[in-house]
């Protein structure tokens, strides 16, 4: 059964019809395009299809795409300017948190998340932030290390 | 010998610098195209019928509802479309694995029919119109199982359920042992384990009319794939492409040729379009590949004085359905195991046992049973001796130049002063035996892992490096990059040598038609093959370089050198003209003789000494050098157990890794600090359960398959032992594996240091770790009465 | 057998008040499936569990996302308030922070801003992190249906419920003043886990001995989730060391749980004792 839906993703605003057993992350990726966030598990359980919706930090694969109706979101594809990277992606190159990279996009708007909610996380604060995702590769320790320096370098400006 | 021996920071400008990883960005900003990602004009969607059977002859397919339903556009079976006589398999002598099987299925989940359709809901649709008659077959789960007087079968012309059998017995150990002052004997085991890959395996197939196969998919070793396809479609190599794309982590469990890329190829020509097959979460755990079950049961000899006097191993491994590359498993436990502990008496007998279960493949972690049970045999003796646990492993632990019992030499190793360096770091002394009120303990653990082993023809690499007129070059390597930072070693390597910047070099890797065949990232022969190769290549163009800015500047080559990214007469007084490389490449196309760079290299390997006709790499007659490299580390860790719950939590790792020059600090250490994540959780977490009525594996999900999160990380500090190898290029060595396999046993004696009870067999989990402590108190209680 | 990465079709229905969800449930009897925040029935919707042709949706009723304060029955919350919206409300965070804490530490962010109070207590598992949280504080539930509403104690809703009704709001009344709250879980891994057990219990000693008690246990059969064996057993008692040994060993005696892929119900037994005493260790010694 398809429906219209209407929601704005990355500061543009996007008209499609979708059937409505189809997820947001189904939607984001093969509809529109944006195949940044990952399908990594498909239930919840790693955080890499993680997007922020009006502002809250969400699971895309575990969210129909019609409740994304008339919705704010933000996926990885959304925060660089251009070519010009966001704080935290280029804090997450600096740092060596990146290696095959299939659970940055997730971590990273995960950061996002934190540091807009908290703009000088504790390390506890950024552990708890991101303790619904998986990675195999890094071992978490630059993750952690990267996050806290982008928050520092960010000093509070969002 | 290579002329840089003993290697000089001094003369270099990018060796030793925390460089970020070359495809960093892209992956930053969402836009790395994964296979997944892709999307080709008129691609249609696979989906695979799998087996509900662990164990069944396939005795009739019925796919013509399927094949009506609008919308499908190709139906392969193993029945129909399998190509005969197609087998796979790493080594020859053990192939057995017919990727899309016509006559019997062998675990839960194995493939028997595919699809392809214009999009997934109707691929599934047409998935359940198949029908498939099974004659279901008794089937064997475990390796005690399957060894039984009388078991069924996985492969009828294996008894016993035997896959392969590997012997090696040097001096007279029964000799040895019985003249022994102390033997000590255990019994180990490990479960299996599975890689938990992040990206859920998918593969896009785009067949051309002309003959030839495009496959995307996750793979470590390209050729091995290629190889892999050719025996099973029997289409000619060249027809078979494997293109090059990033891929969502590896770690051992993307070694093979899976059924799925098989399966792709075929719908892909039947259909005449493209077909992309993604996995589901479950559908990768269940069906692609697992690490084996291990028994590893060990008796060692001692003088009273520590010395080892002989070990005797017997090792079991679970191969699953298929030996597949579960083979190589049998012998490298042995590559990794007779390079710690000095043993003049030494024999290891090992078996690969089938089960009708996952398959079983290669792990960064599974060479963890043999140091495991090392390093608690070592500090169980040092009790029972009255000698320093330090002391003891100083006096047993293998130096370079010594040679193994199955005659390989270790060209170097930093493993004693790994030993002194993580006890130093942490306290090791000061903590042991003191912290048990607290519930806490410390214990130490070595490992290493070998690079390269043998491959026949396969043992390495060829690299070629193309110049363009500005001087910017593309360098072209077999290997791949799985994320680790293989890319920017190769460029990092490439601009070293021809002292130019990172940004002027470009690497296209892993294509197996515009490079050459290379062993592929496996065995670790990433740097110690695949960049061997390419600094031989750049050092190749750097001298056609030279000589064409020799003869520019009307020099002999000698006497050009290349500063501040020009060539210059070298000693001349006043600057003189420089000349850029892009000058020195126009200049030789304008000549004929376009600048560009080769290089092979072959891994050090070599039984000839031994008159060994390898047709059967392995077996008990198998001596010589049998790894290019060797790597060694020791990790010391710190817990606090939970007595009330058996929970223990890692506190702080402590890691001396000895992997020789260390090219690109920031990078190794986040490799060392994933490798520590796959031990931690392998040690205390994950855990498989098969259901022992249907054969149905119960744990293929993230929730259920307990792999560790940023919470089970504790705090970690990483050393590196900077002592270079005479043979690999700047005396690098690979630095993620081998130093953190003695996890385990840090763990095991860690465990015993705070609440005095020994564990022997992975993973350590709360509940197997309270059942001890329990029984260590009602013992006690009982002695008190 | 093949293995789904989509979810299976469904008739979507997205009602915009309590009582056209109440019709849609009536008129299409047994054949609806409702879904609060989505975390856990899209979850088994992918896994092919519990599918029905028809799934409502009830994140358009905006009226029951809702957070309230009365001074007569104190707090009263919507069952659609997503979990996080309860740790972060003002209102909650100084009218009864005990809750607004235990949401804090539930699960993950994600979880938090997308599961709802009412999906988490409906979804009827045995590791539902709330309900032993919500059965200590002696919350209700309000229950609706074409009739009307009725009020049952959140520890009774699961045998009270019938197919049909929704949950729509739960009341929490505000702890006594000096009661005494303690919570203790245990997860393989914390914040990422469900709790495999946990203990919530809150307490009123006076002169020395517990006048009142409500301890809840988690990962437990939801019959067996409040400890009413122990309450009785601490009732009137100076709560000691031994005391509250007894009290967690009659806790785990009493209740029904279940072995699961990892762990066994014996050792699961064992761990219940163990966050059942320290449960009340803490809220003693607090």
């Amino acid at each position: 059964m398809k429906q219209e839906m209407k929601f704005i993703v990355n500061g543009e605003h996007h008209a499609v019809q979708v059937e409505t057993h189809r997820t947001l992350l189904e939607v984001l990726r093969e509809t529109l395009g944006l195949t940044g966030s990952k399908e990594m598990c498909n239930k919840g359980d790693c955080g890499g299809c993680s997007v922020i919706m009006d502002g809250k930090l969400v699971l895309s694969c575990l969210t129909l795409a019609i409740e994304a109706q008339a919705k704010e979101i933000t996926t990885i594809e959304g925060l660089a300017d251009g070519n010009v990277l966001h704080p935290i992606q280029q804090a997450f190159v600096d740092h060596g948190a990146i290696q095959c990279g299939y659970c940055s996009p997730g971590f990273i708007i995960a950061a996002k998340a934190i540091i807009d909610k908290t703009p000088n996380p504790t390390i506890d604060e950024i552990k708890e932030g991101i303790s619904n995702h998986v990675c195999r590769c890094t071992g978490y320790v630059q993750i952690v290390e990267a996050i806290d320096a982008a928050a520092k370098n960010m000093g509070g400006s969002r | 010998m290579s002329n840089d021996r003993f290697y000089e920071f001094e003369k270099t400008t990018l060796i030793g610098k925390d460089l970020p990883r070359v495809g960093s960005v892209d992956k930053a900003m969402g836009r790395a195209r994964y296979a997944g990602d892709m999307v080709l004009p008129g691609m249609l969607y696979g989906k695979t019928l799998r087996s509900p059977h662990a164990h069944a002859r396939i005795k009739s397919i019925d796919t013509s509802k399927a094949e009506k339903i609008i919308g499908v556009k190709a139906v392969v079976t193993g029945i129909h479309d399998t190509p005969r006589g197609g087998v796979f398999g790493i080594i020859p002598h053990t192939r057995d694995h017919i990727l899309l099987p016509y006559d019997k299925v062998r675990y839960m989940g194995e493939e028997v029919a595919a699809v392809a359709a214009v999009d997934e809901d109707t691929a599934e649709e047409a998935i359940e119109a198949i029908k498939v008659e099974y004659e279901p077959l008794p089937f064997v789960l475990t390796w005690q199982d399957a060894m039984k007087e009388g078991a069924p079968l996985v492969h009828d012309h294996r008894p016993q359920n035997m896959a392969a059998h590997y012997l090696v017995n040097e001096g007279d150990v029964d000799a040895a042992l019985r003249n022994s002052d102390y033997v000590w004997e255990n019994e180990f085991t490990c479960d299996v384990a599975s890689h938990a890959l992040p990206e859920p395996f998918t593969v896009v197939c785009d067949y051309e009319p002309s003959g030839k196969f495009n496959f995307w998919m996750q793979t470590q070793c390209p050729f091995q794939v290629r190889q892999g396809l050719h025996n099973t479609m029997k289409a000619p190599s060249s027809d078979i492409r494997l293109h090059s794309l990033p891929m969502g982590g590896a770690h051992g469990g993307r070694s093979d040729t899976p059924p799925a890329a098989l399966i792709a190829g075929l719908l892909s020509r039947k259909a005449a379009r493209p077909v992309q097959i993604k996995f589901s979460r479950e559908e990768v755990e269940d069906c692609m590949r697992d690490k084996a079950a291990k028994v590893w049961k060990m008796k060692v000899g001692f003088k009273k004085d520590g010395t080892i006097t002989g070990r005797d191993i017997y090792m079991l491994l679970e191969a699953g359905a298929y030996a597949s590359s579960a083979i190589v498993e049998l012998w490298v436990p042995l590559l990794i195991d007779e390079v710690l502990w000095r043993a003049p008496n030494y024999r290891y007998d090992a078996f690969l046992i089938y089960t009708n279960k996952t398959i079983s493949s290669m792990m960064r972690t599974r060479a963890h049973v043999g140091p495991m049970a090392m390093d608690v045999c070592l500090d169980q003796v040092s009790e029972v001796l009255g000698i320093d646990p330090i002391e003891l492993r100083l006096k047993n632990a293998m130096l370079t130049n010594e040679i193994t019992p199955s005659k390989s030499v270790i060209t170097s190793s930093a493993l004693s002063e790994s030993i002194v360096m993580a006890a130093e770091k942490s306290g090791y002394k000061e903590k042991r035996g003191k912290l048990s009120h607290l519930k806490r303990g410390i214990g130490i653990g070595s490992g290493n892992m070998q690079s390269m082993f043998y491959m026949g023809f396969r043992a390495g690499s060829t690299a070629f490096i193309k110049f363009n007129d500005d001087g910017s070059c593309t360098v072209f390597t077999g290997n791949c990059d799985l994320g680790q930072g293989n890319q920017t070693m190769y460029k990092q390597v490439t601009a070293e040598v021809l002292g130019i910047d990172m940004e002027q070099v470009k690497v296209c890797f892993g294509d197996t038609e515009l490079c050459y065949q290379d062993p592929g990232d496996y065995s670790m022969s990433a740097l110690v093959i695949s960049a061997h190769a390419i600094k031989k290549a750049a050092e190749d163009a750097n001298r056609r370089l030279l000589e064409v800015a020799g003869d520019i500047l009307d020099v002999s080559w000698e006497e050009v050198e290349m500063r501040d990214k020009k060539y210059y007469v070298r000693f001349r007084l006043g600057k003189g003209r420089g000349v850029s490389i892009g000058e020195v490449c126009r200049t030789a196309f304008k000549r004929g003789k376009p600048i560009f760079g080769f290089g092979d290299y072959r891994a050090r390997i070599d039984y000839s000494d031994f008159g060994v006709d390898i047709k059967e790499p392995y077996n008990e007659k198998t001596y010589g050098q049998k790894v290019t490299a060797y790597s060694f580390g020791t990790t010391v860790v710190e817990i606090e157990v939970d007595a009330e719950t058996g929970k223990v939590k890692v506190l702080d790792i402590w890691a001396a890794n000895d992997c020789g020059t260390v090219l690109n600090p920031m990078l190794v250490k986040g490799n060392m600090h994933g490798q520590l994540s796959f031990m931690l959780g392998q040690g205390l977490l994950e855990k498989n359960v098969w259901d022992s009525k249907t054969g149905s594996k119960l744990t293929s999900d993230f929730r259920t398959y307990k792999v560790p999160t940023v919470n089970e990380t504790p705090n970690i500090e990483c050393y590196f032992m900077n002592k270079p190898d005479p043979y690999t290029p700047y005396g690098a060595k690979e630095g993620s594996l081998g130093f953190g396999c003695g996890l385990h046993g840090a763990l095991s004696n860690a465990i015993y240091d705070a609440v005095g009870v020994r564990v022997y067999d992975v993973p350590f989990t709360p509940d197997s770790l309270l059942k001890l402590i329990k029984e260590k108190e009602a013992g006690e209680k009982k002695s008190s009465k | 057998m093949q293995y789904h990465r989509r979810l299976p079709k469904f008739e979507y229905l997205a009602p915009k008040t309590v009582e056209d969800a109440i019709a849609m449930l009536g008129s299409k009897k047994g054949e609806v499936r409702i879904m609060a925040g989505g975390t856990i029935v899209v979850h088994q919707m992918k896994e092919r569990i519990g599918n029905r042709p028809y799934l409502m949706s009830l994140k358009l009723i905006k009226d029951l996302d809702y957070i309230s304060f009365d001074d007569k029955k104190g707090l009263r919350i919507g069952a659609m308030a997503s979990l996080q919206s309860i740790a972060d409300s003002s209102v909650v965070n100084e009218k009864c922070s005990i809750l607004a804490n235990a949401c804090r530490k539930l699960y993950t962010p994600q979880f938090r801003n997308m599961g709802t109070i009412g999906g988490n207590l409906s979804c009827r598992f045995a590791t539902a992190g709330s309900i032993p949280v919500l059965i200590a504080l002696g919350a209700e539930v309000d229950i609706v249906n074409g009739e009307g509403n009725r009020t049952v104690l959140v520890e009774d809703f699961y045998k009270e419920m019938k197919d049909g009704e929704l949950l729509a709001h739960i009341r929490v009344p505000s702890p006594p003043a000096h009661a005494k709250w303690g919570y203790h879980k245990f997860a393989v891994r914390d914040h990422y886990d469900f709790a495999t057990v946990s203990a919530a219990t809150l307490i009123n000693i006076v002169a020395g001995k517990c006048t009142d008690v409500r301890l809840a246990l988690g990962g437990v059969t939801l019959p067996t989730m409040r400890a009413k064996k122990s309450e009785n057993l601490l009732s009137g008692q100076a709560v000691t060391d031994d005391m509250i040994a007894k009290a967690a060993q009659l806790a785990s005696e009493s209740c029904n749980l279940g072995s699961d892929v990892y762990f066994s119900a014996d050792y699961k037994k064992e761990l219940l004792k163990v966050v059942a005493k320290r449960a009340l260790k803490d809220a003693v010694g607090a």
